[in-house]
């Protein structure tokens, strides 16, 4: 009341007063367009740091795909089509996703995908790395149940080369690929340099499982191989010898008293120096089995250099 | 009772000397203000014409960055023009059948797919991954139907869902269903006067009903003409591994493109520029 008073005694502190409101509403105003801009300049910040912070994240994931795949995680992708989740991290206001998937038998494809968040308007930001990782194969599924280097295989009557009709999981491993009972081919020149541990078949006694070689010709003591069985010289079967999956030989493979029982393919490359022609003798048994066949391939199947990886992303 | 009046009133003096002391405290802040928002907004529009070119750069960056020089994807790169196929997305092939492709509808929840970023046009140009020789083949779109039924054939089962049969110039014998597909756009930048009279960096991108480039729209401008005494607004130039720089005819082995953009003279500012070294191809 006193205030009001003394006012109303004294105009000029009325004009003070006015003049004061007046400063006030102006520095009000100004301080609120300040806000405004500063407003948007941080939403546009926190929008690019978002937009940043995504791509940082599908880097780191991509990077953790490289990882998984060249310590083999692409081998539990066994068919085109298939995906495997390396990894998901999810954090308050972030995530990341590693998929690695197979797009075709010699494919793979690395995604790393991120995800940030940011500001209290919740700008939400995402990114997508994709790199295609082609695979090296040195040996190419076989066109045949048996192929010859330089000769065609002679095939006993009593033996038989079984080519089934594809189907199920059959069909996709052959890729419509046309297989013929015999063949003749250029023996790979890729597989002179593969380093595969040696195997003394006089004193394996259970079954061997993975990729192997074993010093030739005879085989005088029963094997059993599942993947593949290779040779530097020719094979004399002088004993039981079960594959399933590729027998190999850069000489010819000749019955010497024992059985050949293959699920899968034999090739020979006809070079070994002995002199024969390969040959199927009475009772021996191959059966094409192109998922065989391409499991025991995959067992020296190997990461394309990274020169040859392909970035996909695009953004 | 008049001396406690004097005391608590102020009077007209007292109000002039607070007044011009006010005035003069807001004149001196006004000048040194003004001085201050001088700088600043000089600062300040320096800085958005060398972030505006800035952005420019960025933009045809990433047109750019993904081009596979080898492959032909470098049509033109001279002067102050550059003609390019740009990848716009990747996908799978979700069967092929002679000369027609389909396409799957890709997701983002399939590792190997994303949904493209918009349809296969007439013109574009699609590149599928061989697996048997670990090579891409291009082939060209003639003509685009649509599609709606499952991916793979009775061979190759694909888990995807076809959306467009795309038919190509040439058949693509060796690819088989999951076959990764990018999808490719015919694009050209280049340094167009626009009918303000200002010069600025257009981007033409083709156009599948006219079956030819369209219209150029302005990307960033102004830019200085073709014949601006520092240099042209827009130029490009390919660059080998040795830094040589590339004629028409040796684009293929283009690893780098030089860009430079550069601003008209401006009374205040100058001429501002600025470049980016562009790396393509595999390195």
């Amino acid at each position: 009341m006193s205030v009001i008073t003394s006012c109303a005694t004294h105009p000029r502190r009325g004009i003070a007063l006015l003049l004061a409101t007046v400063m006030t509403t102006v520095v009000g105003i100004a301080l609120l367009v300040m806000w405004r801009g500063v407003g948007d300049n941080r939403r546009t910040s926190v929008a690019e740091s978002a937009t940043r912070r995504a791509a940082a994240l599908a880097e780191s994931a991509q990077v953790a795909v490289f990882f998984a795949a060249d310590s083999g995680a692409w081998r539990a992708l066994s068919v085109p089509g298939s995906s495997q989740r390396i990894a998901i991290v999810t954090a308050r206001r972030e995530s990341r996703a590693s998929d690695l998937a197979r797009t075709g038998w010699l494919t793979l494809l690395a995604r790393g995908t991120g995800t940030a968040s940011a500001g209290r308007v919740g700008i939400v930001a995402r990114a997508d790395r994709r790199t295609l990782i082609p695979l090296t194969a040195p040996i190419t599924l076989p066109h045949a149940a048996v192929t010859g280097g330089a000769l065609s295989w002679l095939v006993d009557s009593a033996a038989v080369v079984d080519v089934p009709m594809p189907s199920g999981r059959e069909r996709i491993c052959r890729a419509g690929l046309t297989v013929a009972p015999t063949g003749v081919a250029a023996f790979p020149p890729a597989f002179q340099p593969l380093l595969l541990p040696m195997v003394d078949p006089d004193t394996v006694r259970d079954t061997v499982r993975g990729a192997v070689r074993i010093v030739g010709p005879l085989l005088s003591r029963p094997l059993q191989v599942i993947g593949i069985l290779a040779l530097d010289s020719d094979l004399l079967i002088g004993a039981d010898l079960h594959v399933s999956g590729v027998l190999i030989t850069r000489g010819s493979v000749r019955p010497s008293g024992g059985h050949l029982a293959v699920t899968g393919a034999v090739l020979a490359g006809d070079a070994g120096g002995g002199g024969g022609q390969s040959r199927l003798g009475v009772g021996d048994h191959v059966r094409y089995d192109a998922c065989a066949a391409r499991r025991a391939l995959e067992l020296v199947t190997t990461l394309g250099p990274s020169a040859t990886w392909t970035r996909l992303s695009f953004y | 009772m008049h001396a406690h009046r004097a005391r608590a009133g102020v009077t007209l003096i007292e109000l002039m000397v607070a007044l011009v002391l006010l005035s003069m405290v807001l004149a001196i802040g006004a000048l040194i203000a003004q001085r201050v928002l001088h700088v600043e907004y000089r600062t300040s529009a320096l800085s958005v014409r060398r972030q505006s070119l800035s952005d420019a750069l960025v933009t045809l960056a990433r047109h750019v960055a993904e081009i596979d020089p080898r492959a032909g994807d470098l049509r033109v790169a001279s002067d102050t023009a550059l003609e390019l196929l740009r990848p716009v997305g990747v996908t799978s092939v979700c069967r092929i059948v002679a000369d027609t492709l389909t396409v799957g509808s890709g997701s983002d929840t399939l590792a190997w797919s994303t949904r493209l970023p918009r349809s296969v046009a007439v013109g574009d140009q699609v590149r599928a991954w061989t697996d048997a020789t670990g090579r891409w083949q291009t082939r060209t779109v003639i003509d685009v139907l649509p599609a709606s039924d499952a991916c793979g054939d009775s061979v190759f089962p694909w888990p995807d869902r076809a959306v467009q049969r795309v038919v190509i110039d040439d058949s693509m014998p060796t690819i088989h269903p999951g076959a990764v597909l990018k999808v490719l756009q015919h694009e050209r930048w280049s340094l167009l006067r626009g009918g303000s009279g200002e010069w600025s960096l257009a981007l033409s991108a083709w156009d599948p009903a006219r079956a030819q480039l369209g219209i150029p729209q302005p990307v960033h401008s102004p830019l200085a003409s073709p014949i601006a005494p520092g240099g042209a607004g827009f130029s490009v130039r390919a660059v080998d591994t040795v830094g040589a720089v590339l004629t028409a005819g040796q684009l293929t082995r283009a690893r780098s493109l030089l860009v430079v953009l550069r601003t008209p003279a401006h009374v205040r500012f100058g001429v501002t520029s600025d470049s980016v070294r562009i790396n393509v191809g595999h390195h």
